[in-house]
């Protein structure tokens, strides 16, 4: 730039820029612009209800791709996922056996948009277990449950049967043959159990067989007590991370 | 700033790990950044597999109609599959209870820092990994074909392999080669049988010898022969009322107390055998046999080797068992070829099927055999 040169005036993509940031709504919502000093940018980690779950700073070897895979964000993406589609699902599905199986083929059919969201909370489910099965791979090949981190991985196996427990509980709310049969044959392994089995399985589903019973009380665990207690568990899992002083790593 | 805490143990101080700050990032933008295009591509791909493949949906769930054959949700599928080699109560609650026990007591067992917080830090561990996973991903499948008979089957049919027809092989152990031996013979055929049974069950259901005893105890049919399974099948358990001499049933005893006394319970030794001992001593043995091999090999030093060979045995357990109870169960949990698995998608009609009437034969697999097994 050469000294004769005037610096521009402000463009019109400046105007909308101070428009849209700088009025009074917004700045009651983000108390600050975008923060592009050190200092704004911990400030923004530290004091935002959703990012402040995250440390401000973080090691530089735990932001490789190749040290966690993501796989525990992606657990807790999938949760996340599973809960916004699942509230959708919510809006059509009567715990029923009248109903359950007709809500469910009348999302497929008539709902517009009911069979992408029933596909993503199927498909995302799937992936959970599978992701959480991943993460505690990746934990275990990377010793990074030794201490003090003991804790940490016992609240993931439980976060796992938990995780287990939820897909188990939603399989049968469509209450097709698949669910129908598939349950059948989860609970009577239950029921095996040595001393207990029968108690055990006739609380699970409310009777001798899988029936409406069973029904109610799944959709019950499914869409309240499960994923409460997943929750719970979750925020003691990233609690316990930042805790434990961040991600494992070589002493 | 180090901050020292108890180890869980109690005496011993851990220090808690020194900062780097010189080596840190800020997360916002180096992580959020990360965890936001991961999250816009994960969103992204899942909606495109949900636009193109649907979840199913069947026929209206029918409690009249069993499907076969019932399946559980594939994570489960494993110990369905384990169902099928043991007591049902030790394969579907015990085992994964003792499972998970274990998987929590890692890191209390586990507590030196070595190696933490890379990938397959310690000396071995990779090798120990690979070991591992080779080794269960060979015994895992032979175990349950051992256990469905087919090396039975496969050396019956063995000929027919070469294009040699006629008649089928006679399975070694259906031989006896001590059939002239006289009374030591039938101790040896015994044995001779026990070596070369055809499975688990078979040591309840075909494996027979009878052995000529002075004195009988228990109460009963006293014909100076101990038999296997007869006289095996009904061991009162110690302090029954059936135990030394019959006692009448104890009317005498308070209610509860009758209630909780085992007074006429017994034991069924064979089905004991075929159902717990054989695989818990078959388990415990391939997973010591597995630890001796990393040892001889001079791969085992820390107890953290020895829970990398164990946890993946563990997870390739997991896993094969699943494959093998997806893939190759057929109709009423044959094992089948997985091309004659009934598929919902070509064959939504399976979920119409009320009785295992129309099974089919499959090479493999011998009816017969395996229904008499599990009768
Ligand atoms: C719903 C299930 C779970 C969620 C959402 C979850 C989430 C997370 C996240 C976000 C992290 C941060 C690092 C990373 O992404 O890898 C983490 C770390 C960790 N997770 Fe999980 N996790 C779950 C299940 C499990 C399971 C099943 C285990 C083990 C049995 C486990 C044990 C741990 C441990 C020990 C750490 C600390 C790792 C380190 O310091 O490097 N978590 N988890």
């Amino acid at each position: 730039m050469s000294v004769s040169e005037q610096p521009k005036g402000p463009g019109l993509g400046d105007f909308i820029y101070d428009k849209l940031f700088h009025n009074y709504i917004w700045s009651s919502i983000f108390r600050s612009g975008y923060p592009n000093t050190p200092r704004n940018q911990m400030l923004a980690v530290a004091t935002s209800v959703f990012l402040h779950l995250h440390p401000t700073r973080i090691h530089k070897t735990h932001v490789k791709i190749t040290h966690t895979y993501c796989l525990g964000g992606l657990s807790f993406f999938m949760f996340l996922g599973l809960t916004v589609t699942g509230v959708m699902l919510m809006f059509y599905y009567v715990p029923s056996v009248d109903r359950a199986y007709s809500d469910v083929a009348a999302l497929n059919t008539n709902v517009r948009f009911g069979m992408l969201i029933r596909n993503l909370h199927r498909w995302m489910a799937h992936a959970m277990v599978i992701t959480v099965l991943l993460h505690m791979m990746r934990v275990f090949y990377m010793g990074a449950y030794k201490p003090p981190r003991e804790f940490n991985w016992v609240v993931g196996v439980i976060l796992l049967v938990l995780t287990l427990l939820l897909s188990f509980t939603g399989y049968l709310l469509p209450w097709d043959q698949l669910a129908l049969w598939a349950i059948t044959v989860g609970t009577n392994i239950a029921g095996s159990a040595p001393v207990l089995g029968g108690q055990v399985r006739f609380v699970l589903i409310g009777g001798f067989e899988v029936g409406p019973e069973a029904l109610i009380r799944f959709y019950t665990l499914h869409v309240i007590g499960l994923p409460l207690l997943a929750a719970i568990f979750m925020s003691v899992h990233f609690w316990r991370i930042r805790r434990d002083g961040g991600l494992a790593r070589p002493l | 700033m180090a901050i020292a805490t108890r180890a869980p143990g109690g005496e011993k101080e851990t220090v808690r790990q020194k900062r780097e700050r010189d080596q840190e990032l800020l997360v916002w933008p180096d992580l959020v950044f990360i965890e936001f295009i991961c999250a816009i591509l994960f969103t992204v791909t899942f909606v495109m597999l949900s636009v193109l493949v649907n979840a199913p949906l069947l026929d209206r769930a029918n409690s009249n109609i069993t499907p076969n054959p019932s399946k559980a949700p594939w994570y489960l599928m494993n110990l369905q599959e384990l169902l099928l080699h043991m007591d049902k109560g030790l394969a579907g609650v015990t085992v994964p209870t003792i499972a998970l026990i274990v998987l929590m007591a890692i890191p209390y067992t586990d507590r030196s820092n070595d190696g933490q917080g890379t990938w397959f830090g310690t000396a071995n561990a990779v090798k120990i990994t690979i070991f591992s996973a080779l080794y269960s991903s060979f015994v895992i499948p032979w175990a349950i074909l051992w256990d469905d008979g087919a090396h039975v089957r496969i050396f019956r049919e063995f000929p027919h392999a070469f294009g040699i027809t006629g008649g089928k092989v006679k399975w070694i152990g259906d031989r006896n080669p001590f059939d002239s031996w006289g009374a030591p013979g039938e101790v040896l055929k015994g044995i001779w049988d026990f070596a070369f049974l055809k499975n688990r069950v078979a040591i309840r259901d075909e494996w027979h010898w009878s052995l000529r005893v002075p004195f009988q105890p228990g109460a009963g049919h006293h014909d100076g022969y101990l038999d296997w399974p007869k006289d095996f099948s009904q061991v009162p358990v110690p302090l029954n009322g059936t135990w030394l001499w019959f006692w009448g049933k104890p009317d005498w005893m308070p209610g509860w107390m009758a209630h909780v006394y085992w007074y006429d319970s017994d034991l069924n030794i064979p089905a004991i055998m075929a159902e717990f001992v054989v695989p818990i001593v078959a388990t415990l043995f391939f997973i010591g046999l597995l630890l001796g091999i990393i040892w001889k090999l001079g791969w085992l030093h820390t107890v953290r080797d020895g829970w990398l060979a164990i946890f993946t045995g563990f997870i390739m357990f997991y896993f094969s068992l699943t494959i093998i109870g997806a893939a190759f169960r057929g109709r009423g949990q044959q094992l089948v070829p997985a091309p004659h698995v009934p598929n919902l998608d070509e064959d939504p009609g399976i979920m119409r099927q009320t009785s295992p009437h129309d099974d089919q034969h499959y090479g493999l697999y011998d009816p017969g055999s395996a229904s008499a097994s599990y009768a």
